[in-house]
């Protein structure tokens, strides 16, 4: 089981964030001034995308600068609260376990409802939920009246119950028992709207995909929401939060958007309420753990972000502080991040078989600004996650780029996407047919390298991109793995996979998993 | 990493290492001609005590090697292979001391590569095989990593002496040293919680010891007319920053292998990613290492940009012991067959790297002055001159040299009238001084090394004054043009 407290245990280096602000100022100047251009499209395209990377690497650092918050929590403060654990057809093994856990959290007065909106999504198994309810003594909330999706699930909640705090959970994310204990306390303070916790995978160790998952939540739950809280700034993430009652219904209800939380959390920052998160895993729930469902999560965040971007006009909005502008805008602009790194990868192999360049630069001059950037970037990475975020994540993170770039057409093009939830079981087959540009990338990698030695030999040009066409190629390399249908091909790459990147822990879990399997078919 | 797997005895396999390096320093290295830079140590240490430490004052240097030097010469003598092993020695020695430093800081697999890497260094093995104080340069910074680590893990009395006399020593070696002690000082200040109490009063006299006798040497250098003889260094540009790491992995390449090499940097930013792991936690040794190996570096190219240049590979050979130690730490963090393979790999490179250096005549630092020399005693007559330029590319020529032909300087230079400064460069030099050979010679042999900046103008000047009638190159820049000054 991962570690609950490692990702918020950083301490980051003052000096190395004001190194990697310089070395990243210093690089855009270089990139941008230093050198006379090459195809004018190009250089154009690439001066946005470094505009776009010198933006996403100045808020992380303006976020991580300061971690530390402080706030006022009174133990005495035990009002009623309603605990509301969301349903859409999950299993309801998978239900019971966290309507149980919050049935046995140490509280006075809470009371549970299950929100089932299985009938309205037709499900399958809705009516099972409420026999279960039944069975354990909840209150079961089965919407006939479709609209809203978890939101309007929630708003029906709320106009079926009365508690002025209500918590959230999603069907996966048991509590723990002393969830409540450690977050009412903090609403003594009238001004505030939510509380928001970690959302932790407890099966983060099973597979690539889920650990790839969760070490991009450490960096997200790890130092950004550290961050954000110093600058009241928290993002609500839709589970494992407490909300006043009062701030929600003043800013009616949960927003109806795929992005129904952060939305919810903008409007109330905007009406001058605080939020508060609460670095301490209070509830345990379940990454995907295949590919499907993992690039299925990813495209629904990336798409209600862009939405947000597109929609609410963060930058000018009224109510709305600078630093929380700047969060805001930094959360959502992350997911245009896609388009970038497109051009990224696309940069050799423009070269490779046309020869175009966005800059005609002296590479050693790059070099000596590129690369004490990237080391310091990763200083910075590693120290502000302590050491958490890994190589993996960061691969998962560049080669989601095709999803990013789906999700930002769809939010242009105002593509009405269903809400789904991310399946809660293990999908297998073969995903290789949501990694088709990744392998469509090596291919015409390879082929460029033959095509441009041809052209002109090795020639520094020529190696030096195709170095950068290898780098990109080894970045994306694990995420097309981690797609590959099982069988052959999958426990061959797997295996060089596992021996490269996946910690010891790992192969040790899995070994148990093909151990306690073997031993059953015995 | 597994320290258990490696059950091998590190004692063979070190001696192993230092019989191995022994030979093939001994039969390749040793049987190259002496350089410029080791002539002249032979040259500045061929005098009493006094008149060593005077004459090394005037140069950018620091007395301890070349005191060294002199007793050596005493004992052994001046031939090609006797000044070189004082080199050979320290070089030898380095092996087992990088074995138990990597052995201290991290653990036994790391000691193995990092005593292997240092065996196979093309780099390690053409100062091994020098005249010059680089190989004990390297041994001292290596000691000196030692004990200072060791004082923060377990400190002794005996280590703290240890410490002050590896201290002492660098500090006398080589200038450079400075940067390990700077970035001591650092390391000390920034986890000074590692360090046990009384640290501070100790390593502050230390401190005081080093920095009364740099102003001492400071001072004696002044008064003995410091700096006249320095060579003309370019200020460093970015590939000159680069080059540095690959003369420390892949030694001294041609042009060729060595942009080929450098074009490959994306990699190395791929690889420095791959290295975001859970498993890295923060070692104090790693962020120590990092500074003594950064620091130098990045403190020498800011000073050559912005006061002097002095940025050179080997003067920053005081980076090298960390810098491969990082190395080889980082790579046997990656899962253990791929830690293998990668460090198999950056070994086997090293080795290969050194065969070709040792084999390829167009390596760039390759000076064969010895047989430059050897060309014109064969050639020149004695109503011939022999001229060599720049004039302190004297030494190497004067060291070989027996022929009957007048050996003289262009520009001018008198070492023992004039003291250690050349005639300044001017155009109107080589008319004057070829319109006096005239008169005198019938022809002239000119040896063209290190360039100082005037050796086009004055061989264009040459070529179209007089007849070239021979033109041989001995090494890549070390060129000889014999002109006909007249005809009898």
């Amino acid at each position: 089981m991962p570690s609950k407290h490692l990702f918020l245990q950083s301490n980051p280096q003052r000096w190395l964030l004001v190194a990697n602000v310089g070395a990243a100022i210093i690089y855009f100047f270089v990139i941008a001034f230093l050198f006379p251009h090459g195809n004018q499209i190009l250089f154009w395209l690439l001066i946005a995308g470094e505009i776009f990377h010198t933006w996403q690497a100045l808020s992380y650092i303006y976020t991580v600068w300061n971690m530390k918050h402080k706030a006022h929590r009174d133990a005495e403060f035990v009002p009623p609260v309603d605990v509301f654990v969301t349903v859409c057809g999950e299993p309801v093994e998978v239900l019971e376990e966290t309507v149980v856990a919050a049935l046995n959290m140490d509280y006075p007065a809470h009371r549970i409802f299950i929100l089932n909106d299985g009938y309205v999504a037709k499900k399958d198994n809705w009516q099972e939920v409420e026999v279960m309810a039944r069975r354990v003594g909840v209150t079961c909330i089965t919407r006939k009246t479709p609209g809203g999706a978890k939101a309007g699930n929630i708003n029906n909640a709320l106009r079926q119950s009365s508690s002025p705090f209500v918590v959230v959970f999603d069907t996966d994310h048991v509590p723990h028992k002393d969830f409540l204990s450690k977050t009412i306390g903090y609403f003594i303070d009238k001004k505030l709207a939510f509380v928001q916790t970690p959302q932790y995978y407890k099966n983060a160790y099973v597979n690539a995909v889920a650990l790839s998952s969760w070490e991009q939540q450490e960096l997200f739950f790890g130092p950004i929401c550290r961050g954000k809280n110093r600058l009241n700034s928290v993002t609500m993430c839709g589970t494992n939060m407490v909300i006043r009652r009062e701030a929600l219904l003043e800013v009616g209800g949960m927003a109806e958007s795929i992005a129904e939380d952060f939305v919810t959390g903008v409007f109330l920052h905007q009406r001058g309420w605080k939020s508060l998160y609460v670095p301490e895993v209070l509830a345990e729930g379940m990454a995907p753990e295949d590919f499907l469902s993992y690039t299925k999560q990813q495209f629904r965040w990336a798409r209600g972000a862009l939405d947000v971007l597109f929609r609410y006009n963060l930058l000018f909005r009224p109510g709305l502080s600078f630093a929380q502008r700047v969060q805001y805008l930094s959360s959502v602009t992350y997911f245009l991040s896609g388009t970038v790194v497109l051009m990224n990868i696309l940069l050799p192999l423009l070269f490779l078989y046309f020869g175009l360049v966005p800059v005609k630069i002296d590479t050693m001059l790059l070099a000596a600004v590129f690369v004490p950037y990237m080391l310091l970037t990763v200083g910075v990475l590693a120290s502000t996650s302590n050491r958490r975020f890994s190589f993996r994540a960061l691969s998962f993170s560049i080669s989601s780029f095709w999803i990013h770039i789906r999700a930002l057409w769809s939010a242009m093009t105002g593509q009405k996407v269903a809400f789904s939830v991310t399946s809660k079981e293990k999908l297998s087959g073969n995903f290789l047919g949501q990694v088709v540009p990744h392998i469509m990338y090596v291919v015409l990698v390879v082929c460029g390298i033959i095509f441009a030695a041809i052209r002109e030999g090795l020639s520094a040009s020529v190696v030096n991109n195709v170095a950068w066409a290898l780098f990109n190629v080894g970045m994306i390399m694990p995420y097309i793995v981690a797609a590959a249908p099982e069988g052959y091909m999958r426990k061959n790459l797997s295996r060089i996979y596992e021996m490269m990147f996946i910690p010891d822990k790992v192969v040790a879990a899995r070994l148990r998993v093909v151990t306690a399997v073997e031993g059953k078919k015995a | 990493m597994n320290n258990d797997r490696f059950r091998l005895n590190p004692v063979p396999f070190v001696i192993l290492l230092m019989i191995a390096v022994l030979v093939i320093s001994i039969f390749v290295w040793m049987g190259q001609g002496l350089r410029l830079d080791e002539a002249q140590s032979i040259w500045q240490t061929s005098r009493d005590l006094s008149g060593v430490v005077r004459i090394v004052a005037k140069d950018v240097h620091v007395p301890f090697y070349f005191v060294a030097l002199h007793f050596w010469e005493v004992l052994f003598g001046t031939g090609e292979k006797a000044v070189r092993f004082l080199s050979l020695i320290a070089f030898v020695a380095s092996i087992p001391a990088m074995f138990v430093l990597a052995q201290r800081a991290y653990s036994t697999r790391v000691a193995y590569y990092s005593a292997l890497l240092t065996a196979v260094s093309p780099f390690l093995n053409w100062y091994g095989s020098e005249a010059r104080m680089y190989s004990l340069l390297f041994l001292v910074t290596a000691l000196s990593h030692m004990c200072f680590i060791s004082l923060w893990k377990a400190p002794t009395r005996g280590l703290w002496a240890a410490y002050a006399a590896v201290t002492l020593v660098g500090a006398a070696t080589h200038p450079f040293f400075g940067f390990i002690l700077l970035s001591q000082a650092i390391f000390f200040f920034a986890w000074r919680g590692l360090f046990p109490a009384g640290s501070l009063r100790r390593f502050g006299s230390l401190a005081a010891v080093v920095i009364a006798l740099a102003a001492y040497w400071g001072v004696y250098r002044h008064l003995a007319g410091a700096g006249l003889s320095n060579p003309a260094l370019s200020t460093p540009t970015s590939v000159d920053f680069f080059n540095v790491f690959s003369n420390f992995f892949i030694g001294f390449q041609t042009d060729a292998i060595n942009t080929f090499f450098l074009s490959l940097w994306p990699v190395l930013v791929f690889v420095a990613f791959t290295l975001l792991d859970k498993k890295h936690q923060s070692e104090p040794e790693t962020a120590y290492f990092m500074m003594a190996s950064f620091i130098p570096i990045a403190l020498a190219f800011v000073v050559s940009v912005a006061v002097t240049p002095l940025f050179l590979s080997r003067y920053l050979i005081v980076a090298l012991p960390s810098l491969y130690l990082l190395s080889i730490h980082f790579l046997s963090t990656y899962k253990d067959r791929v830690a293998k393979a990668t460090l198999g790999a950056l070994c086997i490179l090293s080795l290969v790297m050194l065969f070709v250096q040792a084999v390829d005549p167009r390596s760039p630092v390759k000076e064969d002055y010895r047989d430059a020399a050897h060309y014109v005693t064969a050639h020149a007559k004695a109503d011939d001159l022999f001229i060599v330029s720049a004039p302190f590319t004297t030494y190497p020529v004067e060291y070989y040299y027996d022929g009957s032909a007048r050996l003289a300087t262009f520009p001018r230079w008198d070492r023992f009238d004039q003291g250690s400064l050349p005639e300044a460069y001017s155009p109107d030099l080589i008319e004057r001084d070829s319109k006096e050979w005239e008169g005198i010679y019938r022809d002239v042999y000119m040896l063209f090394g290190y360039d100082q900046g005037y050796q086009e103008d004055v061989r264009l000047y040459m070529d179209t004054h007089y007849q070239r009638v021979d033109m041989k190159t001995f090494s890549p820049g070390l060129s000889l043009y014999v002109y006909r000054l007249r005809y009898l």
